[in-house]
């Protein structure tokens, strides 16, 4: 089976897939699906237990994502707090709705790059009730991972950016900041 | 339930009150009341509104102005800031704390006024330490009634005059000079910039605490050392010796150790320190009558100082020792 987070790639993508490449590095792994000798659509992710990931999906566009075992509203913006051991930043991350499970986009992609330095990226988001749900990912592999999928997407013409699909929530209550 | 929100210099002053009122639990005026799962302390014009689970403390704390502030047991650098996400039923934010340190105590200063998001359910908050996150959650029963109670508190404080005939102030027991005050061995001294309680060896060497921009003990060994030089230090008390690593440091002719935390001075009736130099240690004794009293003595008056609005040093500077007269000659290598 393949991980959540590779569901997530193949749903941005267009087309159907010819073939499948599957790679490891450190704790990080990458799933890249070819249309001949095209890449059509591609991840890299790492995993943090089940139902837990977060990694890069490229197809039609490319972006950071999270997966969580938790429920969001599909179209709801949440913030959140991400963190390594030297940066923080506050994200706003958009619900997405899967067959599979719950996708949840950064609006921020450029923020996430500053952060994938070091050993780990943390974060925090808060659930209803004062609560928070902890996501740690080891970092170990990362770049490489990163560089199989996102650098050869770019070689073949793909321009990273956040999905802007129109389907952010109007007017978010306050309520809905959180899980 | 929102008080006048208080600038950068004074949010650390009262910053400062919040390890006072966590140093002294049990202060003879303090007035407290429970309202749910939150407490009010009143005393000392500090106006104190807070909740407690396990081992932390969160809570608002209101002298002229007023913070939020958490303590908790994780270790943090005094001054630095730190990213962290509060999560109540009505929001979340993410906000910056400043931490600050005494002994072991670490109390983190929101610099956010969190009150519009304060209602029932319970309060989370996500720090962000050294790439991971330390969550800690607290009730909010009671906190709009608590924070309500000390905010009128504070309000009732400031809208009384004094006393017409307030008594004067009494003086010192042991001196004339009302900025030095004796107890048993040790002194506690004030000069414009600075606050003191020591003990001087009978061979001229001293043990202290000062407070300036912040409050740390030192040494000033009879033996010379190098300025800049890192050297050991053996500290012995009654329950135990242990090794201090310092660097050797001048104010003036005068050469001393910052040995930062308390290294014992709630043990026993002495406190040894030798300076390791060359293989050799040399043991210096210092008597503890007295501290127990010198000690707070010097940190409430400073903390006064800056409740008052005593600037603060540009900078964290270290510390002089206190002047003394009859210094030993010092001689560097």
């Amino acid at each position: 089976m393949l991980p959540l987070i590779a569901f997530v790639a193949m749903a941005v993508t267009t087309g159907g897939p010819a073939s499948e490449q599957t790679q490891s590095f450190g704790k990080w792994h990458t799933h890249i699906v070819l249309n001949g000798a095209s890449m059509q659509s591609g991840s890299a992710y790492t995993e943090d237990g089940p139902g837990t990931g977060f990694g890069v999906a490229c197809g039609r566009v490319c972006t950071f994502y999270l997966v969580s075992p938790i429920p969001c509203v599909d179209g709801t913006e949440y913030k959140a707090l991400a963190a390594n051991r030297t940066e923080t930043g506050e994200i706003r991350l958009r619900c997405m709705h899967l067959d599979v499970g719950d996708g949840l986009i950064p609006q921020d992609g450029a923020l996430i790059e500053e952060l994938l330095t070091g050993d780990t990226i943390s974060f925090a988001f808060p659930l209803r009730d004062g609560q928070f749900n902890i996501s740690s990912f080891s970092l170990n592999g990362a770049k490489q991972a990163l560089a199989a999928v996102v650098g050869r997407w770019k070689q073949e013409g793909g321009t990273v950016h956040a999905p802007d699909d129109g389907s952010k929530a109007a007017d978010p209550g306050l309520n809905d900041t959180t899980l | 339930m929102r008080a006048g929100w208080a600038g950068s210099s004074l949010f650390r002053a009262i910053a400062l009150m919040v390890l006072a009122v966590l140093a002294a639990p049990a202060a003879a005026e303090m007035q407290t009341q429970v309202y749910g799962q939150w407490h009010t302390d009143i005393s000392n014009g500090l106006f104190d509104a807070f909740t407690v689970k396990a081992e932390s403390r969160f809570g608002l704390l209101c002298s002229k102005k007023c913070l939020y502030y958490l303590m908790r047991n994780k270790p943090c650098k005094e001054g630095a800031r730190y990213s962290a996400i509060v999560n109540t039923p009505v929001d979340a934010r993410v906000v910056t704390l400043t931490c600050y340190r005494d002994d072991r105590v670490y109390v983190f200063r929101f610099d956010a006024d969190l009150g519009p998001i304060l209602a029932g359910g319970d309060l989370g908050v996500a720090l962000a330490l050294d790439g991971q996150f330390d969550v800690a959650t607290f009730s909010l029963t009671g906190v709009i009634d608590a924070t309500r109670a000390i905010v009128a508190a504070q309000r009732t404080l400031e809208s009384t005059p004094p006393p017409a005939s307030a008594p004067p102030p009494v003086p010192p027991a042991a001196s004339a000079d009302p900025q030095v005050q004796r107890f048993g061995q040790w002194v506690s001294e004030a000069t414009s910039d600075a606050w003191y309680a020591y003990t001087d060896a009978p061979s001229g060497a001293s043990f202290g605490y000062t407070c300036r921009a912040g409050c740390n003990f030192y040494v000033h060994p009879r033996s010379p050392c190098m300025v800049g030089g890192a050297y050991d230090l053996v500290v012995s008390n009654q329950a135990e010796r242990f090794r201090i690593r310092a660097t050797c440091l001048t104010a003036g002719d005068w050469r001393y150790f910052d040995i930062g935390n308390d290294p014992g001075t709630g043990r026993g009736s002495t406190i040894s320190i030798s300076l390791l130099a060359v293989g050799e240690e040399t043991p210096e004794t210092f008597s503890l009558e007295g501290a127990k009293e010198a000690i707070p003595s010097a940190r409430r008056q400073w903390m006064q100082s800056l409740a008052s609005g005593h600037p603060l040093p540009a900078k964290e500077l270290k510390l002089p020792p206190p002047p003394i007269t009859d210094a030993p000659p010092v001689v560097t290598h």
